[in-house]
């Protein structure tokens, strides 16, 4: 019995010493590493390693992907950052972030740079720079809001579907239409599904449509000043209007919880998401009959414009970054980024793929080219974004919840962030 | 007799609330993703036998190698806390050496840390010891336990010295004295520390986070997370997973059911 013991313990100090260490990635001379946390794209990040195999060819490097969940990213990306032996060669992240707050970034090299801004977007050219260089190539297109409309519920309405309202006047008139209400005043179908749980951030995400459409923005044009901006008398203006949504006009519900479900579920017959958002739909929602639409319009357009601006970077510490670079430019052309945003779903972003087939086949597709005809949006890319919308998205839950009227909670919101921005 | 009809009346709307959730998890588990947001909202599956996403999520994720690597690591972890806090309690609770109750309470102080801000100087360390993406670097914070030492050391104290003088008189030495005498005397002690370090590690996600790239090193909680993302969670796999992954603690409880009822009124924690 006893030897029995003895011999349980020295197999399981065998597993423990040896265990792990087949897989490991470190040391290996002929592998780039590329770290993600688009976990909801398997394919797309995929295509990488298959990719890799035809770089390798080439250089004799493939490229292995290591998907890292969402939550807790930050701190894995920043532990080994700092460690940097146990860092990887190339990384997906916010450019700001991660090359802005910290300084862990390559800059691109000035070739690659000149075809990136070539062939992208106008909105997208933002995307991927700190300080006037280019550091990341955006691989996210889509990644603004659009208009889902439920089909069947605005045919119910009495609403025609296929001229969903321009202006925000005529969508709460719409909205209006759409909610119907018990016998006690509350909504059992609203018009809009709001977002008002979760991360501040993600509140503030999906608030500054309605912001930017007010002619309003959350920060100065050179990102130095909330006060003025945060909480100047168009925004005052946009958050009455969005609490109004919630707590006078009754279109929108803080009672029906999660607003994609809301959508899913038929008792919202409105969401302003982004590009991902039908294939959720399709795949939770199968027997909702929806199209999607620009952003309707107020004083200003809305415009295409995004808080999360996702790129993909190169390690400034990496002993590969020449390499990496290499990979990078061996991607960049218009018939991979077309291959490989196609094949997990989404929308490519090199300007060139914007009227292929694929595109112009997507149920996104005329919506998306509305919205980037609306003037660009202003854009945040402040190296404390999430630290900033966080404060912002407090006021707005504040007025959502009825806690304050906009003027009061946005003066302390704004004050707020400008101390985030001094210190 | 109407007091015990309302006691157990209850006791039993008690269980209920604390049963229902999983109930919830284990019948969503068995629902497609259409059926989950399907309103007016029905407990029922559609087909009680729909065990598709239990399939897609070994299909998807290797969860067999995470059940392993989880068990192997909080097994090892609650094994090498119980033995390093056995000895330092012991050390604590019946030997007199300089500073004692100061070394004591800083050792306990270290509660007080939260682990996020020590991670960054850990991870460096792991990296410089070069045990990135092993088990062994799993396990380095979990190795010895804290909460372990205060537990052993309120354990052993209480016990009459006299048993430790009459061994020491008939010639015991002093580690056969803490194998022969201390340790039969504080069993329930170790089995209530074992079965909640157990639980803790199996629990434990942020370190493992930090530590694994590989997925074969990766561990169950980390696993669960692969069915959320940036912008929705699939709550038709994550039940599934999550069913699957609560299975092992299901049969540890148990097992040892009267240990952790012990556990938890023993050291004031929930499980």
């Amino acid at each position: 019995m006893r030897r029995m013991t003895w011999m349980a313990l020295i197999c399981l100090a065998g597993v423990l010493i040896l265990g792990g260490g087949a897989d490991t990635v470190w040391g290996q001379q002929k592998k780039l590493v590329f770290w993600t946390m688009w976990d909801q794209n398997p394919e797309f990040n995929k295509w990488y390693e298959t990719r890799g195999k035809d770089f390798a060819k080439k250089t004799g490097y493939e490229v292995e992907v290591v998907t890292i969940p969402y939550q807790g990213y930050e701190a894995k990306y920043l532990a080994s950052f700092m460690g940097k032996s146990g860092a990887p060669d190339m990384f997906m992240g916010m450019t700001h972030h991660w090359c802005g707050q910290y300084d862990f970034c390559e800059k691109m090299p000035a070739d690659l740079e000149k075809s990136w801004d070539e062939n992208l977007p106008k909105y997208m050219l933002p995307i991927g720079k700190w300080s006037g260089a280019r550091y990341g190539m955006p691989i996210e297109h889509g990644n603004f809001q659009q208009m889902y409309i439920n089909v069947d519920l605005f045919k119910k309405a009495g609403l025609n579907p296929d001229r969903p309202p321009k202006t925000l006047d005529d969508w709460l008139a719409a909205m209006k239409k759409l909610t119907i209400l018990d016998a006690k005043g509350e909504p059992t179908q609203v018009g809009f599904a709001v977002r008002s749980k979760g991360h501040p951030v993600g509140i503030t995400d999906k608030f500054l449509p309605f912001a930017h459409a007010f002619g309003a923005r959350m920060l100065s044009p050179n990102l130095d000043k909330a006060t003025g901006f945060a909480n100047s008398p168009e925004m005052v203006a946009a958050l009455q209007f969005f609490g109004d949504l919630v707590l006078k006009h009754k279109v929108a519900s803080l009672a029906l919880g999660n607003p994609e479900d809301a959508f899913g579920q038929k008792r919202a017959a409105v969401i302003f998401r982004e590009s991902w958002f039908f294939g959720w739909v399709k795949k939770n929602a199968p027997d909702v009959n929806f199209k999607v639409y620009a952003l309707p319009c107020g004083k200003a357009c809305p415009g295409a414009g995004a808080l999360f601006p996702w790129t993909n970077l190169v390690y400034k510490n990496s002993p590969n970054k020449q390499l990496a670079w290499e990979f990078y430019r061996f991607i960049s052309n218009a018939k991979d980024d077309q291959e490989q945003h196609q094949l997990q779903g989404i929308l490519p972003v090199w300007t060139a793929n914007l009227e292929s087939a694929y595109v112009k086949a997507r149920p996104d597709y005329v919506s998306t080219r509305d919205m980037l005809q609306q003037p660009v949006p202003p854009t945040y890319f402040h190296p404390k974004s999430n630290e900033l919308a966080t404060a912002f998205g407090e006021a707005v839950v504040g007025v959502l919840f009825g806690k304050g009227q906009p003027k009061a909670l946005l003066d302390e919101a704004a004050a707020k962030m400008d101390r985030i921005i001094k210190d | 007799m109407r007091l015990r009809w309302l006691t157990a009346l209850l006791l039993a709307c008690g269980a209920l609330t604390v049963f229902f959730p999983f109930f919830w998890m284990a019948v969503t588990s068995l629902k497609t993703a259409p059926e989950i947001q399907r309103v007016p909202l029905r407990i029922a599956p559609d087909q009680w036998m729909n065990l598709g996403n239990y399939r897609e999520v070994f299909h998807r994720e290797p969860f067999g190698r995470y059940l392993f690597n989880s068990g192997l690591i909080a097994s090892v972890s609650a094994v090498s806390s119980l033995i390093v806090s056995s000895l330092a309690g012991y050390g604590f609770a019946k030997f007199r050496f300089p500073a004692r109750d100061a070394f004591f309470f800083a050792i306990i102080g270290i509660l007080m840390v939260p682990f996020q801000s020590v991670v960054v100087p850990l991870y460096l360390w792991v990296n410089r010891l070069g045990f990135l993406d092993t088990y062994l670097g799993i396990l380095a914070p979990d190795l010895v336990s804290v909460f372990g030492v205060f537990l052993m050391r309120q354990a052993i104290e209480v016990l009459p010295n006299d048993y430790i003088d009459a061994a020491r008189i008939d010639g015991c030495s002093e580690f056969r004295i803490f194998y022969r005498v201390i340790l039969p005397m504080v069993k329930p002690a170790m089995a209530t520390l074992l079965i909640i370090k157990f639980m803790w590690t199996w629990n434990e996600f942020f370190w493992p986070l930090v530590v694994v790239n590989s997925p074969s090193m990766r561990v169950v909680t980390i696993g669960l997370m692969s069915f959320t993302n940036i912008y929705f969670i699939e709550y038709n796999l994550l039940t599934a997973a999550a069913v699957i992954s609560i299975l092992p603690i299901l049969v540890v409880f148990l097992t040892l059911q009267k240990w952790v009822v012990r556990g938890v009124v023993m050291s004031g924690l929930k499980g």
